[in-house]
């Protein structure tokens, strides 16, 4: 049973790199591996919801390839993610930026988790008569 | 406080609802990437051009006059269904089109031309698909509108339907 979970847990992991072909790959592993990571934070434009890393989507592949080429041409990443900025805008980062227009949208979590600590210290501080009104009853036996 | 409780939901439901709305009835598509392009240079060209041995297809090519930049492909259906419209464009309208084959191959893609017609006053391969992406494009057919001095007036993603056609025809006419 172990060995039939190891299989599948193995054999999804795979599935999950394979849109990296090894002929994209750079030679060189730390090149490779920033190359890696860049497309990790780029979305593939036709797919909605998939990075450019992980999309079998063609210009997914001409985008990898592209990268990889920049990288090896000593832009830093900054630069190449500047570049497909320009080109497709805020959609191309998985992750959007933090600014003005942007800061309802990464402030909302700290807001709500403020708003519910605000009602949850204060229902605990002035809990409801009925709660208060029942203490010392003996309860009815049922 | 209890009043707070009962209404609270009911007013973030109210807020949620009339959020969504708004952006359902602004019939945005989130399909369509608004184009950071808009209003700049022309992004450069520089690609070997279709069945014109030694010459390539530069950024100077799109100087000069209004013109439509369409990125098309043989293996494309909407770009074939779309061509007739072009062809129509080209020799009623006299509208130079510049075609970018978008990682094509040069026998398949002179089969399409004899088969559709050819309405490309010149057309550049983009055989690593690298020149769609520097113009920002994300699929075929793409057409932008670019005036005599290489600025991008117009983009349209996506097969042109007759009006959107008339639509760029009347741009180019305004922008000459």
């Amino acid at each position: 049973m172990l060995l039939r979970i190891s299989a599948v847990v193995v054999l999804c992991s795979l599935a999950a790199a394979q849109a990296v072909e090894p002929r994209e790959m750079l030679a060189n592993p730390v090149q490779e591996a920033r190359a890696r990571t860049i497309s990790q934070e780029l979305r593939c434009v036709v797919c909605q919801n998939e990075s450019v890393d992980t999309s079998e989507a063609g210009i997914a592949h001409d985008m990898r390839v592209l990268i990889r080429q920049r990288v090896e041409a000593g832009d830093s990443d900054r630069q190449i993610i500047g570049y497909l900025r320009s080109r497709y805008g805020d959609f191309v980062l998985l992750q959007p930026p933090l600014e003005g227009r942007t800061l309802l949208l990464w402030a909302a979590p700290a807001i709500a988790l403020g708003a519910g600590s605000v009602l949850v210290t204060l229902s605990l501080r002035y809990p409801r008569r009925r709660t208060r009104s029942t203490q010392g009853r003996t309860e009815r036996p049922r | 406080m209890k009043r707070f409780f009962v209404w609270m939901p009911l007013a973030i439901f109210v807020g949620l609802t009339g959020l969504l709305g708004e952006v359902l009835a602004s019939g945005r598509d989130p399909s369509t990437i608004a184009t950071p392009l808009m209003g700049e240079t022309a992004p450069d060209l520089d690609i070997a051009a279709f069945n014109q041995p030694g010459r390539h297809v530069t950024g100077d090519d799109l100087r000069g006059k209004p013109q439509l930049v369409n990125f098309f492909a043989s293996w494309c259906g909407p770009c074939a269904a779309e061509n007739k419209l072009l062809m129509q464009m080209a020799e009623d309208q006299h509208i130079r089109i510049v075609g970018i084959a978008m990682k094509d191959d040069a026998d398949a893609l002179q089969g399409y031309l004899d088969k559709r017609g050819n309405p490309y006053a010149l057309i550049g391969l983009d055989e690593s698909g690298h020149t769609a992406i520097d113009w920002g494009v994300s699929g075929v057919p793409e057409t932008f509108l670019v005036d005599g001095k290489g600025t991008i007036l117009e983009r349209h993603v996506g097969q042109l339907d007759g009006e959107e056609g008339r639509h760029l025809i009347e741009r180019l006419k305004d922008a000459s």
